[in-house]
């Protein structure tokens, strides 16, 4: 009877915490996602919505990866879906756009919200993201034996100039851009910034790609021209990595290491063959 | 015929003594030790050991360098001496041969011991780029060895025929495995002939590969960007050293198998004195290297090397770095310096010193200098900023010591430790020059 008890009571209370995390489940708190969205257009190349998923847990932000977010144009009221990315490791996803097959307001102003539905841990979250069209066009001009990059920032609909804007000229290097520029470099009434470009900077083959930058902006996002000038200090190759050097892979070994490493194996080898060729002689005699 | 026989009685192969029993069932327990260590190692990885992101060299390579050390002298003494027509050099030209198989049959397997993956040992040959000194040492060392062998083996030719007769009646079975070994060895002129050609090629031909070995595993070091180690003068210096440790481990080996099989008519106190003055010349041309390599750089050292020579000086490593300098060099080189230093009881004792100075003073080499690197290691525990071997090296290194001191005693019990056939063709001579007289 007693034992019975104890089978019964122990049942019990296996079930009782065998059901303690399925409440925990239940009470759960969901996790707030912050959604970020940039729209950066590449003059004369491609536009698109640089996205970024993350969320604050634990006091810590974590990069939302592997959900699905959907991008919609928005447009008085009514909703078109564009299309749905998948952010990545990093929780960030680039949604490429075509300016032509989205629908602006009566202001020439893009509208377009990017949603995450969310899931059992996840809030669901959204961000709007508003532009209007721009374009930004840089020259390469000299004057008094300066080179200058000449920008002209203009409204793409209206094609009127923008002025007391920030444009950044920089030049493309591999792991950060060289700025030229000031830190603030506002475009005049006319829509133009004049950036001088130092002497002596080096480039491959003396060729600098330089960068102007409308970075940011409320109105018209984030702008990028590059232009292509031959007016670098040329960078000597040094590299030797496709010489036969000390250093070099195994396919690279220097000749004279080569020749004097396989004369010496070969010659001492070749006595030690003959030794043992003298010790068949013995036997033989 | 009866001189050959009384020759046989006194230096062929004899049975073991009790105290060689012991000896031997002594070296198999310690190799039994080191197998067990050894396998535990593969099985669990080289976190055994207390190698670490600093001293990822330790003992086992100091172990491999004190090998390569020994058996380069082994061979190339004898190779100088067979050509120089030294005959001084007939009693100690087989033990100093059999010193040098054993010790770079041991270097090779040791430095398998200190790769932490065995089974990709083929990666060496197959992925070798020519121009790293890692290539040139896994060349060397089969080579080296295989020279080694035939120096050992043609000169036993004769030998070996000698004891194929001695033991017909006695020991048939025997008897037959001494005469597959001699090669019919009839001792005609044609076989004398080849006999000595081949010996004089080897003897050529071990002097510079034995040179490259010891400069190979030099340059294994001082291609290594590295305080104590950044010297152009490593090779010459690692040479001399070799001579000490070699000189040294042939005196001791030749005092035990002097004093155990009661050679003292054929090992005389003429060759102990012979040898001490070797050995006391190569000591002083090692302390003169010795003085290159740590004067200059205290002088014109920078930084980290200044560190470097204050802890061999004055810090951590300055006990074994004193001791081994003045005990296992200084002192043995001024004492065999006179005649009474060069008596066989005293150089056995100096000899010892010195063997035990050379080994350790690989050791100083090898293990200081990774623990100061020029940019210091970041993210790692403090422990790892020092080096002591743990109980599996030890006992690993202990196992490969026992096995080069079992090869050794294994050759001595089975052959002849001094050439049969020429001491009674030297006694020949002799008899002949007296009769002359």
């Amino acid at each position: 009877m007693i034992l019975r008890r104890h089978i019964i009571s122990t049942l019990a209370m296996a079930l009782f915490f065998a059901g303690m995390p399925s409440l925990a489940g239940q009470s759960q708190e969901k996790h707030r996602v912050r959604l970020k969205a940039d729209y950066i257009k590449q003059m004369d190349a491609r536009s698109y919505l640089d996205i970024k998923a993350s969320a604050r847990i634990n006091k810590q932000t974590v990069a939302i990866s592997g959900v699905e977010l959907l991008v919609i144009n928005e447009i008085d009221g009514e909703e078109i879906e564009l299309g749905k990315l998948t952010t990545d490791q990093k929780g960030e996803g680039v949604f490429a756009l075509d300016l032509n097959a989205l629908k602006a307001d009566s202001l020439h102003t893009y509208s377009l919200g990017v949603s995450f539905m969310g899931t059992d841990s996840l809030r669901r979250a959204s961000r709007t993201v508003q532009f209007k069209d721009a374009a930004l066009k840089a020259y390469l001009i000299t004057r008094d034996s300066v080179y200058y990059i000449e920008a002209v920032l203009k409204d793409a609909v209206t094609d009127s100039l923008i002025s007391e804007q920030n444009v950044k000229v920089q030049v493309q290097r591999l792991f950060a851009p060289l700025v030229l520029s000031d830190e603030i470099n506002l475009t005049d009434d006319t829509g133009t910034i004049l950036v001088a470009i130092p002497e002596g900077i080096p480039g491959v083959d003396s060729r600098l790609t330089i960068e102007t930058v409308l970075e940011d902006s409320d109105d018209y996002g984030t702008l990028k021209a590059t232009l292509d000038a031959p007016i670098g200090v040329p960078i000597i190759d040094e590299s030797t990595y496709d010489e036969r050097t000390l250093w070099g892979p195994r396919g690279k070994t220097p000749i004279f290491i080569l020749l004097f490493t396989g004369l010496l194996v070969v010659g001492t080898w070749g006595t030690i063959l003959y030794l043992i060729r003298i010790l068949f002689k013995i036997a033989k005699h | 015929m009866a001189a050959i026989e009384t020759l046989v009685k006194d230096l062929g192969p004899k049975k073991f003594s009790l105290r060689g029993k012991i000896w031997t069932v002594l070296l198999v327990a310690v190799i039994v030790a080191g197998i067990i260590a050894y396998i535990d190692q593969l099985i669990q990885g080289q976190q055994v050991t207390n190698m670490r992101d600093y001293a990822l060299w330790g003992i086992y390579i100091s172990n491999f360098v004190f090998f390569v050390a020994t058996s380069f002298v082994g061979s190339v003494t004898v190779a100088i001496l067979r050509l120089t027509k030294n005959s001084w050099r007939t009693p100690f030209v087989r033990i100093a041969e059999i010193i040098a198989v054993a010790s770079i049959i041991m270097a090779g397997i040791t430095i398998m011991i200190d790769m932490a993956r065995p089974d990709r040992l083929l990666n060496l040959f197959v992925h070798a780029r020519l121009q790293s000194p890692i290539t040139w040492d896994v060349i060397i060392i089969p080579t080296y060895i295989v020279i080694s062998l035939l120096l050992l083996y043609f000169p036993l030719l004769p030998d070996l025929a000698i004891l194929k007769n001695h033991f017909k009646k006695t020991k048939p079975k025997l008897s037959k495995i001494y005469g597959r070994l001699s090669l019919n060895w009839s001792g005609s002129t044609i076989q004398k002939k080849l006999q000595s050609r081949a010996i004089h090629i080897i003897c050529i031909l071990i002097i510079p590969v034995g040179l490259l070995l010891q400069t190979v595993d030099a340059w294994l070091f001082s291609t290594t960007y590295r305080v104590g180690w950044d010297s152009t003068n490593f090779a010459p210096y690692f040479i001399s050293g070799a001579f000490v440790a070699g000189v040294g481990s042939l005196v001791a080996v030749i005092y035990v198998v002097r004093k155990v099989k009661r050679l003292e008519h054929y090992i005389t106190e003429y060759h102990f004195d012979k040898m001490g003055k070797f050995l006391a010349l190569a000591c002083f041309i090692y302390i003169y290297f010795n003085i290159n390599e740590y004067l200059i750089p205290a002088f014109t050292s920078k930084k980290a090397e200044s560190i470097h020579l204050e802890t061999l000086f004055s810090g951590d490593y300055a006990f074994p770095f004193w001791l081994v300098t003045i005990v296992g060099l200084i002192i043995p080189a001024l004492i065999l310096l006179f005649k009474a230093g060069r008596k066989p009881k005293t150089m056995f004792v100096l000899s010892l010193l010195v063997v035990l100075g050379s080994w350790w003073k690989r050791y100083i080499i090898v293990t200081p200098t990774l623990l100061h690197p020029f940019l210091p290691i970041q993210g790692v525990p403090e422990s790892w900023r020092t080096y002591f071997p743990s109980l599996h090296e030890w006992l690993i290194t202990g196992a490969t010591l026992a096995m080069a001191l079992l090869i050794i005693t294994f050759l001595v019990r089975h052959l002849p430790v001094i050439p049969i056939q020429r001491t009674a063709d030297e006694q020949k001579d002799d008899k002949l020059k007296t009769a002359e007289v």
